[in-house]
């Protein structure tokens, strides 16, 4: 009964299915895939931040309401293989770009307003203390993948004639990783690099990006394999990284206790940010499986 | 009496300078046995948040208080128990300032150091590290530092953040203080949690007292610390040389015994009261006028800082309670400048009292009692206070001295202690507590008023060049007594305006050094 059904809808060509070829198709639905929970992961990490600001404003609640709903999307469209959902998510993903440029915006903008918010001097502390610099620019990177893992063939094929779908990724990855590094750097530094292992994102990762930057200018077959090393890497570091963070929640006071563990999980080290690694690592890999060859 | 077997040396109190040499000495693999007047506390099991009951953390043994500006001593002014001061104190964690060292060629006041910067430098560089101090990136005070802080800097707080609005009003520059509660964990020890029970002692050992770090890691390198072991002489032999001490020690059922500890070195680091108390009473035959007091020096040139508090009144709460209260500083008005009538200088920072304290501050300062003090504590939290860091200069009528007649519960003589401010002590206050007025007003409080307190203890036993106006050397050594040492907050020349106990670890830790060389030399 079942696979009846969905044989005679895998014979229907959707808008989000349509003129694309089966690696491609499996490609979307991967991204889709990583993109949703990605984001729902991120709605974690966003709601303890946003919660421990106290949503001091109300825009503050913005992304913490639209994420749900874009996740949502997101996963009707990874469910269904794209059949359902996938225009609604392309939109809804379209929206979050831009709630996450004023959430960037407005990130700076808090910064500056801090006391000493004139003097260079203080830039940095502020921002130790701040709403976090890079941060929304997380929703920026899942906005567009959202977007990629929709766009209908007929408006993405101009593109990818000029530029493969590997490549596109390639340098995708290369402008994602920056603003990453930045934002761990300066909050490993915050914790003033307590953990030797606190420097080994900030060491490697603008190798990955260098890496993915320079493979997305070629077809080369070591092209492929700098870039599969370093989408490779970083969502390892997104493992290991989570792994560090829950076992620095365990060094804070009380640790895991249950009187103490909001309190550390608010304010210790985010245990959900460095999962973000891990999609954008796997997406790397996938579009790089997605492309064969010779 | 029970005599203890020699060993290679005994530190008198555990505190911010004994546990340092403590822990150093026992690293260089000497014998150390510490005795500490005061319990060994642990902070997960004896500590709580009650300020009444964190009042143990005080030494309140009776001592008398006199001079034109009697200093508060019933009160929290020393800590009693292994950690000394550090267990209850406010965690500000500064460098004296290179003029600190030479006030006297400077600015024709005081006397100068034997020291230099120069020469403490690589020891505050030292105790930073061993304590995890969180401080600014950059200290735009002094000459520039040569290493940047080991830990980063905390998050301002309600205070913290009035004080750095006011401020820039003014256009007066601030930075996060560097404050001895770490930031990010350190070994076994968390980060501070913000409950702001530092004046209380801390719970979490976030807090770095010399209870959790330097005594903690003395016990775990092999050193014997002795707590309430209260002692009243340093015993010398025929030769004139310091060969142990004598004790009182009170057991877990009450009972007292007396009993002695040998010694080849004896280190006397019990602060500026008890130290020169107890050279006083170690008079003898030999030594009339009390032990290496040959400069009639020992009690003499106490000095204080003026700690003024100004608090002010803001319409939205500020919650002084929260985060540790050491928090946010300038010393933009810490050197001399022609343009004051004063010279030497201060620095402010912001304090954060809790309840209890407040009510009390305000009570007398106030006169507030009652319906009215309770009216007024209902706008607790809408308080924030900015305390002075006031540079006073020694005087040798400012000091200790023993009571002729009243004794404490060993039947040992108590301290008498007198103080009185210079004419330029008193103008450093009124221009302090006139800039902190400022800040606050600047920064949008309603009302203020002005709270008078002194705080740190500093000299009594001072080090010099010339035995004849001093007590001790450079190297903390008594002029007059071979194998004594004394070593902690008494030693100081100048009071600077910064906060004392950085400087009192760091000469610890030099004394330290100088101690396992001459060691090394047959030297001590
Ligand atoms: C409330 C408060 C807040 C403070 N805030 C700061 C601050 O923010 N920053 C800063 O730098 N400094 C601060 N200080 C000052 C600082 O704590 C002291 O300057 C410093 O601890 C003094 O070090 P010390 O080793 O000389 O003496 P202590 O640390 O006081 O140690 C002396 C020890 O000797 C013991 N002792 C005394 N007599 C005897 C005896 N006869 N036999 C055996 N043991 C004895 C005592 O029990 C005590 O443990 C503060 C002090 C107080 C009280
Ligand atoms: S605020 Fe920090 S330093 Fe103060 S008592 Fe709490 S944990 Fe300790």
């Amino acid at each position: 009964m079942f696979m009846k059904r969905s044989r005679r809808r895998l014979g229907r060509a959707t808008a989000f299915s349509g003129g694309w070829s089966p690696p491609m198709r499996r490609l979307r639905t991967q991204l889709a895939v990583i993109t949703t929970a990605s984001t729902a992961l991120l709605w974690l990490d966003n709601l303890s931040e946003h919660y421990r600001g106290g949503f001091e404003r109300e825009l503050m609640y913005v992304p913490i309401l639209a994420n749900p709903v874009v996740a949502a999307a997101g996963a009707v469209t990874a469910v269904t293989g794209g059949r359902r959902g996938g225009r609604l998510f392309g939109l809804l993903s379209a929206a979050q770009t831009a709630i996450a440029v004023v959430g960037f915006v407005e990130h700076q903008r808090g910064i500056l307003k801090k006391p000493g918010g004139n003097q260079p001097r203080q830039l940095l502390f502020n921002a130790w203390y701040g709403p976090p610099v890079a941060a929304p620019l997380q929703y920026l990177g899942l906005g567009l993948m959202g977007v990629m893992a929709t766009v209908p063939q007929s408006a993405a094929a101009p593109l990818l004639a000029r530029i493969p779908v590997d490549r596109l990724m390639r340098a995708f990855t290369a402008l994602n990783l920056p603003p990453l590094w930045a934002e761990i750097g300066y909050l490993h530094a915050r914790g003033s690099f307590q953990n030797r292992a606190q420097w080994l994102p900030v060491v490697t990762l603008p190798l990955a990006g260098a890496m993915s930057a320079l493979a997305a200018t070629s077809d080369s077959r070591t092209a492929r394999t700098a870039a599969q090393a370093a989408s490779g890497w970083t969502a390892l570091l997104g493992a290991a990284g989570t792994g560090f963070h829950l076992y620095g929640l365990h060094r804070r006071y009380g640790g895991y206790r249950r009187g103490s563990f909001l309190f550390n999980w608010l304010n210790g080290p985010p245990a959900p940010a460095p999962l973000q690694m891990i999609g954008l690592g796997l997406a790397g890999l996938a579009a790089e499986r997605a492309v064969t060859r010779r | 009496m029970t005599t203890h077997d020699e060993v290679d040396a005994v530190v008198v109190g555990v505190g911010a300078a004994g546990a340092v040499l403590v822990r150093k000495l026992t690293d260089a693999g000497w014998r150390v046995v510490g005795l500490d007047a005061g319990p060994h506390w642990d902070p997960q099991t004896d500590f709580l948040s009650d300020e009444r009951a964190m009042s143990k953390l005080f030494w309140r043994d009776r001592r008398v208080t006199g001079g034109e500006d009697p200093i508060e001593l019933a009160g929290n002014v020393t800590g009693k128990g292994v950690g000394g001061s550090t267990v209850h104190y406010s965690m500000y964690a500064l460098r004296l300032h290179r003029s600190d060292f030479q006030t006297h060629t400077r600015d024709g006041v005081g006397s100068d150091w034997p020291l230099s910067y120069d020469d403490l430098e690589p020891y505050y560089d030292e105790v930073e590290h061993e304590l995890g101090i969180a401080g600014p990136v950059d200290w735009p005070w002094d000459a520039p530092r040569r290493h940047r802080y080991p830990y980063r800097p905390h998050q301002l707080n309600g205070v913290g953040e009035v004080m750095a609005r006011g401020c820039d009003a003014l256009g007066i520059t601030w930075r996060p203080g560097a404050i001895a509660t770490l930031s990010a964990p350190k070994g076994d020890r968390p980060p501070c949690v913000y409950r702001g029970w530092c004046l209380s002692g801390c719970t979490t050992n976030a807090k770095s007292s010399t209870l959790v770090t330097y005594a903690k890691e003395a016990v775990r390198a092999g050193a014997e610390i002795r707590p309430d072991c209260m002692v009243h002489r340093v015993d010398t032999d025929a030769t004139g040389r310091a060969i142990g001490v004598t004790y009182v020690r009170r057991s877990a059922d009450g009972t007292v015994h007396e009993e002695q500890q040998r010694a080849r070195v004896v280190i006397v680091s019990a602060y500026s009261i008890e130290t020169p108390r107890l050279l006083l009473m170690s008079a003898s035959s030999g030594h009339p006028d009390g032990l290496a007091n040959s400069s009639g020096l020992v009690g003499k040139g106490l000095m204080i800082h003026g700690s003024d508090v100004v608090f002010g009144r803001f319409p939205e709460p500020v919650s002084q309670f929260k985060a540790p209260p050491p928090n946010t500083i300038t010393q933009d008005f810490y050197e001399t400048n022609s343009a004051h009538d004063f010279v030497r200088g201060y620095s402010i920072e912001t304090v954060g009292p809790l309840p209890g304290k407040f009510a009390q501050l305000a009570a007398s300062t106030l006169g507030l009692w009652g319906e009215s003090l309770r009216e007024f504590m209902y706008d607790y939290s809408h308080y924030a206070g900015l305390g002075l860091v006031g540079e006073t200069q020694a005087q040798d009528s400012n000091g200790v001295r023993l009571s002729r007649d009243e004794t404490d519960t060993f039947g040992l003589p108590i301290p008498v202690v007198t103080f009185s401010y210079a004419e330029n002590d008193r103008r450093i206050l009124e221009a302090g507590t006139d800039t902190q007025r400022r800040i606050l007003e600047a920064a949008g409080a309603q009302t203020t008023f002005r709270v008078s307190d002194t705080a740190h203890l500093m000299g009594a036993c001072r080090m010099g060049d010339d035995p004849a106006t001093s007590v001790v050397d450079r190297n903390c050594r008594t002029w007059d007594v071979p194998g004594l040492y004394v070593c902690d907050g008494s030693v100081f020349v100048t009071s600077g305006a910064s906060n004392p106990s950085l400087t009192i670890q760091a000469i610890a830790a030099r004394t330290a050094d100088q101690l396992i060389a001459a060691g090394r030399r047959d030297q001590l």
